[in-house]
């Protein structure tokens, strides 16, 4: 009993356990502020009949969408880093997103409503293959390759994105929905959806965490540890190709989540799969969900602010903080 | 016992071929593949660690490779590839205890796997760096770190690419006596590519000299010629002894010296 219980003595187990404890707490306060704030002001424990309705039909499951696409965007983001093995890989970098948001819209266009979702993953596939075979250099990916051909993913997608809105004049309000995301279309069918796409790729991952870690060695090495590599990497793809293409179909897109939740956990420390794979998750939906409180609120009028633009916008910032205080970790991990 | 055996075994890259008719690698011998650059050496090792395809029979103790899965094949054997990367950052500590992966039976390393890893840290003289970023060491120190890894394993049979590669003198001496009582303790095997051929001497049991692709000779120390040596390697190879030790002294042949 003594030596199965051990391991969760160990100081570094103490302190992966005060963690999930705090992030619980920042999730759960994050969640109060979110659905008693927004252009209604709710008073949670004295709801008036509106206010019920309110909180219900519009404030739950938009919260609720917000925290479930940010803990999938966080967890593709993470199986995406494993895949390509640099850490500056996620569904925004690797030119998922836009693939997928393109893939939405031509479904719109072309099929309607019902083959959104099919369509944003095959898409979001479409895109990463692309971008594997750019960047592929004698079996490897290089990180610089991996971010150009993401930029030619990127720019491709959003450029016939922007033709077809350009095109077809009457949908645009919609398209434009896409390109930069949001979370007012928000029902509790989308976030059950989403929550069994998020709760199944945790689990995937979580069970195989030890193996997950070593997937960010070199070939031979993961190999010839036992890994099943190339099965691994491709159920990897998979899983985050999914969860890309239902947060996107859902939600447009967000960029750069997947990048800044696992990077600022790293920074704290947590660096295994099976401690990254749960705080990103818990803390993916924490971020989307203050970011979502803030699009809701920033501005006096009461107008929103798209998500996407907002997230964007940080993620910008902080990746070019990236590029400029880890040069060396850009180059040097290839 | 024969922890590896090869019969006209082929393996094929490109216009590269390497063949080796027979060979018998037998329990407590520390064996160094000797060869100049392209000769095949890294493509016999990463053969013999079952991550070529290849033509002909290798037994790995015993029993066809093939047949052997995967787990069960990488408990008994530890290969060390050359230039071994890693694109995430892990702490070294944690970048030895994965070395156990294959002995894994549940999801998480257990408590023995985590003594086992401080053992090893402290014989590597890696104790203080444990906390540390593998990222963030320098070229010699991160060779440590995955030669440590690669014996955490505690496989019978060790393939090292050129272990010692920009690992300083003291370490790279300390760390050959610790293999080859590794290799004496577990009955095991240690096949080492190496370009020191003072280290080789000096060390190890068995020589295996290969050039373009062919295995021209396999030799135990007191077979080892100064002729044959220099022949492969491409240099003049004198043997001189000194207080009771062989040592080399290398100058470049006239063929090779072409300047």
């Amino acid at each position: 009993m003594g030596s199965s219980l051990a391991p969760r003595l160990r100081p570094g187990n103490r302190r992966e356990l005060l963690a999930l404890g705090g992030l619980f707490l920042l999730l759960g306060l994050i969640f109060g502020l979110a659905i008693s704030h927004g252009a209604v002001p709710l008073e949670i424990f004295h709801l008036d009949e509106t206010g019920r309705r309110i909180l219900l039909e519009v404030r739950l499951p938009r919260v609720l969408l917000a925290g479930f696409t940010g803990a999938a965007l966080a967890l593709a983001g993470l199986y995406f880093q494993y895949v390509m093995q640099n850490p500056l890989a996620d569904a925004f970098t690797t030119g998922a997103s836009a693939s997928s948001a393109l893939g939405a819209v031509l479904a719109l266009l072309l099929a309607g409503e019902k083959l959104v979702l099919p369509a944003a993953l095959g898409g979001t596939l479409l895109g990463l293959l692309a971008v594997f075979r750019i960047a592929s250099l004698r079996g490897r990916l290089l990180p610089v390759t991996m971010l150009l051909a993401g930029i030619v993913v990127n720019t491709f997608a959003s450029a016939v994105i922007s033709l077809l809105k350009f095109l077809a004049e009457d949908s645009l309000a919609s398209i434009v929905f896409w390109l930069m995301g949001g979370f007012q279309n928000a029902t509790y069918a989308r976030v059950g959806f989403l929550a069994g796409a998020v709760f199944a790729s945790a689990l995937y991952g979580l069970l195989r965490a030890p193996a997950l870690d070593l997937t960010a060695f070199d070939d031979e090495t993961a190999l010839s540890s036992g890994v099943p590599l190339y099965r691994l990497r491709r159920e990897l793809l998979l899983a985050g190709a999914l969860l890309t293409a239902v947060s996107v179909a859902f939600s447009g897109i967000i960029g750069f989540v997947g990048l800044i939740v696992p990077h600022l956990l790293r920074l704290a420390g947590f660096l295994r799969a099976g401690v990254l794979v749960p705080f990103g998750l818990l803390f993916g939906a924490a971020f989307m969900m203050l970011a979502d409180l803030l699009a809701r609120t920033l501005l006096p009028q009461g107008q929103e602010l798209p998500v996407g633009v907002l997230t964007s916008t940080l993620g910008g910032l902080f990746f070019l903080y990236l590029l400029l205080k880890r040069k060396r970790e850009l180059y040097e991990l290839a | 016992m024969n922890w590896l055996e090869l019969r006209d075994f082929e393996v094929r890259q490109g216009d590269f071929r390497l063949r080796i008719p027979e060979l018998r690698l037998s329990a407590g011998q520390m064996v160094a593949v000797l060869g100049p650059n392209g000769s095949g050496k890294s493509t016999l090792l990463s053969a013999l660690a079952g991550l070529r395809n290849y033509r002909g029979t290798l037994l790995l103790g015993g029993e066809d490779l093939r047949t052997i899965p995967e787990k069960e094949r990488y408990r008994r054997l530890s290969y060390l590839p050359q230039g071994g990367h890693l694109g995430l950052p892990f702490e070294v500590f944690y970048v030895v205890l994965t070395g156990r992966y294959p002995l894994l039976s549940g999801r998480r390393y257990t408590e023995a796997d985590h003594r086992a890893t401080a053992r090893l840290l402290k014989l590597f003289d890696l104790e203080a760096l444990g906390g540390r970023l593998f990222g963030e060491l320098s070229g010699g120190e991160r060779q440590r770190v995955l030669l440590a890894r690669a014996l955490n394993r505690e496989a019978p049979v060790l393939l090292l690419d050129e272990p010692f590669n920009a690992v300083d003198l003291r370490h790279q001496h300390l760390f050959v006596r610790l293999l080859r009582s590794y290799v004496r303790r577990k009955e095991g095997l240690c096949v080492t590519v190496l370009h020191d051929l003072g280290l080789a001497v000096k060390y190890f049991d068995r020589f295996l000299l290969l050039k373009e692709g062919s295995l021209r000779a396999d030799l135990g120390r007191s077979e080892l010629s100064e002729t044959l040596l220099g022949e492969v390697m491409g240099v003049e190879v004198k043997f001189v002894e000194y207080g009771g030790e062989r040592l080399l002294s290398i100058d470049l042949s006239r063929e090779g010296g072409r300047a």
